[in-house]
């Protein structure tokens, strides 16, 4: 009797210590030696849409680490907390925020085959489905179009293509016009040339040169070199991002 | 008009020999000496009129005259014999007609936008050789003057500033200071294509002109007096400034105020160009070429087409570049088109201050002789849109909307009002590089024409 009240309590006990998961919102798995994590402090997602978005950064860790992070409050920058996020994990990945206080997306990768301009295509693209609320949605796809950049596909950059053509067409333009306007001129003779190749006659009688005063200059020959070089700090990564 | 001694054929100036030479036989004889004419102040000259537009040139009896140089039209010009004031000097032509020809070729390889038509070897063929006329002023300076100057000195850790006067009596005199006195001949061309070198000029001799055609005198001597003064003024002041009394001074004022020029009216001469006109429609572009130097001005108009096919061409390769440089924000899209935007306007406003200009004949002070009434054309609506263009860049930064449309379609605007601009600053264009076909105040003239 004594020894099932036991067991009972001691059943109990390891129960509860198994099943009091600790109330955080960081959902961190290991798949390979990179981490991929999840910190929703706005919560934004649902757990299934968590466990969603971790197969879909699976496909991301190889390239190294992977974080989603979302927050409410931010006292700096989207693109410096994005920063700091990724150098707690290592360095070296890529964090995908959503900016609620400052409300902005962000994507900041260490990766050289995803550049900054990547980074602002990509959250040219997704940034309409923060703006809807479907923070879910625009997470996921930005992960989608990341992986595709990696995996040396191309993602669409209508925009950028279109605003590169119009700006090449009005560059040729205004070049060719200056240019044109330029080479047609006609250079009027100056008043030099056209004097020295007439008979010309110059003199200069009772000249005169005096001496109307005299200054004295101290000249300063403190160093006006040095001071300070501040370093420029932080580590490598670049991103892009946009506001909603 | 001269004839040879030996088979009575035609005598033309020869440029490479710089002889009289018989269209027959070839035989070269020197330019008769008229130093006892050169005390007559007329001499007979057969004058050519066109019928288009009044434009006149002297020529020889040999052959009819069968174009305009100064409308480009194709009519045979009507002649008449008139007493023309007797040049006292001329600059016989040096360079010669297929010297002149390689001359423009190589001009026109440099502009690609030029008509083909200004390209074709027949057309450059059209080279004729006038002989313009040009008064030639002398100038004197006789003016006290007194200048400021100072002089730096080092001498350890203290620099000796001493400061100066120089006064003097500066004495300059010019003679022959040469300016175009044809109505027909630009202003703007006949500038650009001197200086003449004055000490290969010799007595006028009617031999020089033989095979080639003389323009006339028509514009008041006094209308270029400030030109004139203004040469003798800026060159004596230079010299002034490089004088060895006042080297190694730096001259704290100028003495531009204080040298005062005086012009006396001079004499002719007659000095060569090599003369080409393109007529396109109601517009007409001038090529001259010095004929003693080689110096060249020209109008060069635009073929709209070809801009535009230029354009393109190299909009291709920046295109490539840009989308390997460039992935743009649409806010910096659309402050990238305002800036060029910008760019477009400061062009079209340079380019309607000279299209007034050239409308109102505002630097050519012998077109009194022309009539004037060219059409109205104008880039002001289009410095309107860009102007507005502008402030909805402005106002679309300052608010900063989270959607990206906006800031398109203020690029959008942008970029179009920079291709309407600049389509009609190249329409324009043409109009500044070209002139109206002349209508000289001239007997002989088509009112209507």
């Amino acid at each position: 009797m004594i020894m099932r009240k036991m067991i009972s309590i001691i059943a109990a006990v390891f129960m509860l210590v198994v099943l009091a998961v600790p109330a955080f919102a960081d959902t961190t798995s290991k798949v390979s030696a990179n981490d991929l994590v999840i910190i929703d402090k706005a919560e934004l997602f649902s757990k299934s849409q968590e466990r969603s978005l971790q197969e879909q950064m699976t496909g991301l860790c190889e390239y190294g680490d992977t974080i989603v992070y979302t927050m409410d409050k931010n006292a700096t920058s989207t693109a410096s907390a994005a920063d700091a996020m990724l150098r707690k994990y290592g360095n070296d990945g890529m964090v995908f925020v959503i900016d609620m206080d400052n409300r902005e997306i962000y994507l900041f990768t260490t990766y050289d085959g995803l550049t900054a301009g990547h980074c602002k295509s990509i959250t040219d693209n997704v940034f309409k489905y923060a703006s809807d609320g479907d923070y879910f949605t625009c997470a996921k796809t930005a992960l989608e179009q990341s992986q595709t950049v990696l995996a040396g596909q191309r993602i669409a950059q209508p925009m950028k293509y279109i605003n590169n053509a119009l700006l090449a067409v009005i560059v040729a333009m205004i070049i060719n016009f200056i240019w044109m306007a330029t080479t047609s001129r006609k250079s009027r003779a100056s008043s030099y040339e056209v004097a020295g190749n007439v008979k010309s006659k110059f003199s200069i009688k009772n000249s005169n040169l005096r001496v109307t005063g005299t200054r004295v200059v101290h000249v300063d020959l403190s160093d006006l070199s040095g001071g300070d070089s501040s370093s420029g700090g932080g580590g490598g990564g670049h991103g892009g991002g946009h506001r909603f | 008009m001269y004839t040879c001694k030996g088979c009575g054929g035609y005598l033309r100036f020869d440029i490479e020999s710089q002889q009289l030479k018989c269209d027959s036989c070839e035989t070269l004889s020197p330019v008769p000496d008229e130093a006892d004419q050169n005390m007559e102040a007329e001499y007979t000259a057969k004058i050519y009129t066109c019928p288009s537009c009044g434009g006149e040139l002297m020529g020889d009896d040999n052959e009819a005259v069968v174009f305009c140089s100064f409308c480009g039209s194709s009519n045979v010009l009507t002649e008449r014999y008139e007493k023309e004031s007797r040049p006292a000097k001329i600059i016989p032509f040096k360079i010669t007609k297929d010297h002149c020809k390689r001359i423009y070729a190589d001009k026109l390889k440099s502009s690609p936008f030029a008509p083909k038509e200004l390209k074709k070897p027949e057309f450059i063929d059209s080279f004729r050789g006038i002989y313009m006329p040009f008064y030639l002023y002398d100038a004197h300076v006789n003016n006290n003057i007194s200048i400021e100057g100072e002089k730096e000195d080092e001498s350890g850790v203290k620099k000796i500033i001493t400061e100066y006067e120089f006064t003097g009596n500066v004495k300059s005199s010019y003679e022959g200071i040469p300016h175009d006195a044809s109505s027909s001949f630009a202003d703007d061309i006949s500038e650009s294509i001197v200086p003449y070198e004055d000490e290969q000029a010799v007595d006028f001799a009617t031999g020089y002109m033989s095979g080639f055609y003389g323009d006339t005198a028509d514009v008041d001597k006094d209308i270029y007096a400030e030109e004139i003064k203004t040469i003798a003024r800026e060159d004596t002041v230079k010299k002034v400034e490089e004088a060895r009394a006042v080297k190694g001074i730096t001259l704290k004022s100028s003495v531009d105020d204080q040298i005062v020029p005086e012009v006396n009216d001079g004499v002719i001469g007659m000095y060569p160009v090599w003369f080409l006109s393109y007529r396109n429609k109601d517009r007409v572009a001038y090529a001259a070429i010095n004929g003693q130097t080689g110096k060249m001005a020209l109008d060069i108009p635009v073929d709209v087409k070809k801009y535009f096919m230029f354009t393109l061409l190299m909009a291709i390769p920046l295109f490539l570049a840009l989308n390997f440089l460039l992935t743009l924000s649409p806010s910096i899209m659309m402050v990238i088109s305002g800036v060029f935007a910008l760019i477009s306007l400061i062009i079209a406003g340079v380019t309607q201050s000279n299209l007034s200009d050239a409308l109102s004949g505002a630097n050519d002070k012998g077109l009194g002789n022309q009539r004037q009434g060219q059409k109205k054309k104008t880039v002001k609506p289009f410095m309107v849109i860009m102007v507005i263009a502008i402030i909805a860049v402005v106002a679309t930064f300052i608010l900063k909307p989270v959607s990206d449309i906006p800031y398109y379609l203020v690029s959008l605007i942008c970029i179009v009002a920079v291709a309407l601009t600049m389509t009609s600053l190249v329409k324009v264009y043409n109009v500044i590089s070209t002139r109206p076909l002349p209508q000289f105040k001239r007997s002989g003239g088509d009112d209507n024409a």
